[in-house]
């Protein structure tokens, strides 16, 4: 659940008045070092070769929490269609060690959603949430690493501008006694609980052609094909939002609206079917604007796999299958991560600000609860 | 309501496991039945000609296993998903109808982007089906797809066993209801106070309201026994009215009593001929005492939460913007 400060409390005698911590717990904005200029990601000089960009950071202040509640993203008013389809992006955490929220380069647009409709990591009501905030502790950040799989066209540039809405909640604040326990049971759930987007393993994009090597699958006219997710991370994924582009080459006939059919089966373990006959593209998966929202999660356990048999509705030419899996992973056992981060990097680890008196803190253990 | 993925979880020494008893249950897009619909997509005969009726069914997993449905999702394919324009009729698996008359199906189905949520989910016992009946209404063919959105449970899940249960209980007193005018509404170029009164069958409560119409209009909603009604005047669609993406949503429901007559009054602002359809969005209760649905609501609560904002006996004046 995010975090909450009653805004109104009682005193001794039972009167009702604001809260005085309200002061340091306040909505913002968190934004990249680069403000609101674009990230520019010049188009890739060969297909299969993307064009990346180093980590862009957002970090959060010395004297605060921020917690991470949507993402926001625009794309400069000349920028290609094609390059807005095809930008992709690597969320990164670097506190807690290093972790990527991905399996790989997902879709932009899968993670940052618009200005107009953010992406929404985890919403207020707990009954409805279909993802998991991210709070970051003072002077953390985490980053995300922008690759432009474009190489058509002679202006294939991406300017991509980006934000984060965060609550911003002042460490004065954060560590009064009344609040702190809210905290504390958030950093130790976050060391096993994370947003995460898995894009599939297939990478048969493209070929020659514009975003060749991009995780998706390259349909031919009319023709049909599976392709993979597998969850190769030592957690469990609830899998609760699907979001997809497809992408139509020219010349394009048929059921040009629709163009994609998909059936969904878990190959591994039992190949479960979770439809009764396919659904097509606006039928079942959404955008990161208004992903599709999954009525019950599906479970992927470590080595589980997703198969998604796509079937062209486009007669004339290819299609540019592109999916995105958004949901929760949840991380077993802090040794399942020794690969990430051992002890010893998490007693060298990072700064958690000022902390309160009295808390010793000697290792990993102590902060996490054993 | 559905299962939040913390509740699947169980917390072990230093992390998280999965609680692997809710296995049996799963998300599920319960699609056209294939002995109705063997290939997709479905077609639609051109207006004037019958379509026969197809239907949803729940598969069988286990013998005693369960579909519990969210939302209306369709498509399509050839008139275009903005420009769909037909009707769906709706009988479920006892004979009962889930509307009065024939819905246009953009003011009951929404898309993956968009869908259109019910607020009384739609239980299916394994292998019942529900009918659907779709109808041009004007023009040739066309071709559709389909589903509900939903959760289905296998009974060899102990969790799923329990919430099995207690559906079949809640299903025989309460379903989702969507209520349309009497007839067709079709008016001439600026026609006026064209009314049309719906009789209500059963208790019922209304959530949210859909319109689409070919041109502009005004209405208004009176109950005409009680002479009670929900504007002080007429809105307009364009003001007031989404379709089954974005309903108006009601900010406390419209809980309508068995035996009442809402009068709904109609205004063309087209200036030409329009055929306009209105669907309101709820659920009826059936056998159940007036004074006993408050009750009724709150014994079941776990499977459709009670807003403690909403007051289910309080038959006052909805605002509608």
């Amino acid at each position: 659940m995010p975090i909450k400060i009653p805004t109104f409390v009682k005193d001794r005698a039972g009167s009702l008045y604001l809260n005085p911590d309200m002061i340091g717990f306040k909505g913002g904005f968190l934004l990249p070092p680069t403000g609101n200029q674009p990230t520019v990601v010049t188009k890739a000089g060969a297909a299969g070769a993307p064009n990346t960009t180093p980590p862009i950071p957002y970090e959060s202040d010395a004297d605060s929490y921020r917690e991470i509640l949507m993402l926001s993203g625009s794309f400069g008013a000349s920028d290609p269609t094609d390059v807005q389809n095809r930008l992709m992006v690597e969320p990164l955490i670097l506190f807690h060690g290093s972790r990527s929220l991905s399996n790989g380069p997902i879709i932009a647009t899968h993670v940052f959603g618009t200005v107009l409709n953010p992406f929404v990591l985890e919403e207020d009501d707990e009954r409805q949430s279909f993802g998991k905030s991210i709070l970051l502790p003072p002077q953390s950040i985490i980053a995300f690493k922008f690759s432009n799989w474009a190489t058509a066209g002679g202006a294939a540039t991406a300017n991509f501008t980006h934000f984060a809405s965060a609550t911003k909640i002042q460490t004065r604040v954060a560590h009064k006694r009344q609040n702190y326990a809210q905290i504390q049971r958030r950093l130790q759930e976050d060391v096993y609980l994370t947003p995460y987007w898995m894009s599939p393993m297939t990478s048969t994009v493209g070929g020659t052609s514009s975003g060749a090597g991009a995780p998706g699958i390259q349909l031919a006219a009319s023709g049909s094909a599976n392709i993979v997710f597998q969850n190769q991370s030592p957690g469990t994924f609830f899998v609760t939002s699907l979001m997809a582009n497809a992408i139509a080459a020219g010349g394009s006939a048929g059921d040009t609206t629709e163009l994609v059919q998909t059936e969904i089966y878990k190959s591994i373990p039992d190949d479960r079917a979770y439809q009764i006959q396919g659904s097509t593209l606006n039928m079942i998966w959404g955008t990161g604007a208004f992903p599709f929202r999954l009525k019950h999660p599906i479970v992927l356990q470590n080595g589980d796999m997703l198969r998604v048999n796509c079937k062209n509705l486009n007669t004339g030419s290819t299609t540019d299958f592109l999916p995105t899996l958004f949901g929760v992973m949840a991380y077993h056992d802090y040794e399942d991560l020794h690969g990430a981060y051992g002890e010893r990097a998490v007693l060298n680890g990072p700064s958690w600000g000022s902390m309160p008196k009295g808390l010793k803190v000697n290792s990993f253990s102590d902060l996490v609860g054993v | 309501m559905p299962i939040y993925w913390r509740e699947m979880l169980l917390k072990a020494k230093r992390g998280y496991v999965l609680d692997k008893t809710y296995e049996g249950i799963y998300p599920l897009q319960l699609g056209f039945d294939t002995y109705d619909v063997p290939t997709l997509p479905h077609t639609i005969q051109a207006s004037g000609t019958n379509t026969a009726p197809i239907g949803y069914r729940c598969p069988a997993a286990s013998y005693e296993g369960g579909f519990e449905a969210h939302d209306w999702i369709f498509e399509d394919s050839t008139n275009g998903t903005a420009s769909a324009n037909f009707t769906v009729k709706l009988t479920d698996f006892n004979g009962r109808g889930l509307s009065n008359n024939p819905l246009h199906v953009r003011t009951l189905m929404g898309t993956a982007q968009l869908p259109a949520h019910m607020r009384e989910p739609l239980w299916f016992n394994a292998r019942e089906k529900l009918q659907i009946t779709p109808a041009k209404i004007s023009a040739g063919s066309t071709t559709w797809r389909s589903t509900l959105n939903g959760v289905f449970y296998d009974s060899n899940d102990p969790h799923a066993r329990k919430r099995i249960q207690r559906w079949r209980e809640r299903s025989r007193h309460c379903t989702p209801y969507y209520l349309t005018t009497s007839a067709t509404i079709s008016l001439t170029g600026n026609q006026n106070d064209v009314y049309d009164d719906i009789i209500i069958g059963n208790h019922c409560e209304f959530f949210s309201m859909a319109a689409v119409s070919t041109g502009n209009f005004a209405m208004e909603i009176v109950e005409v026994q009680s002479g009670k009604t929900l504007t002080n005047g007429r809105f307009t669609n364009t003001n007031a009215l989404g379709d089954a993406t974005l309903p108006t949503l009601f900010p406390k429901p419209y809980f309508v009593p068995k035996g009442a007559r809402i009068r709904t009054t109609f205004q063309d602002l087209s200036g030409s001929s329009n055929n306009i359809y209105i669907t309101f969005h709820g659920r009826k209760f059936i056998d159940i005492e007036l004074n006993h649905i408050d009750a009724f609501l709150d014994e079941y609560s776990d499977l459709v939460p009670v807003s403690p904002y909403f007051y289910t006996m309080q038959p006052e004046m909805a605002g509608v913007i």
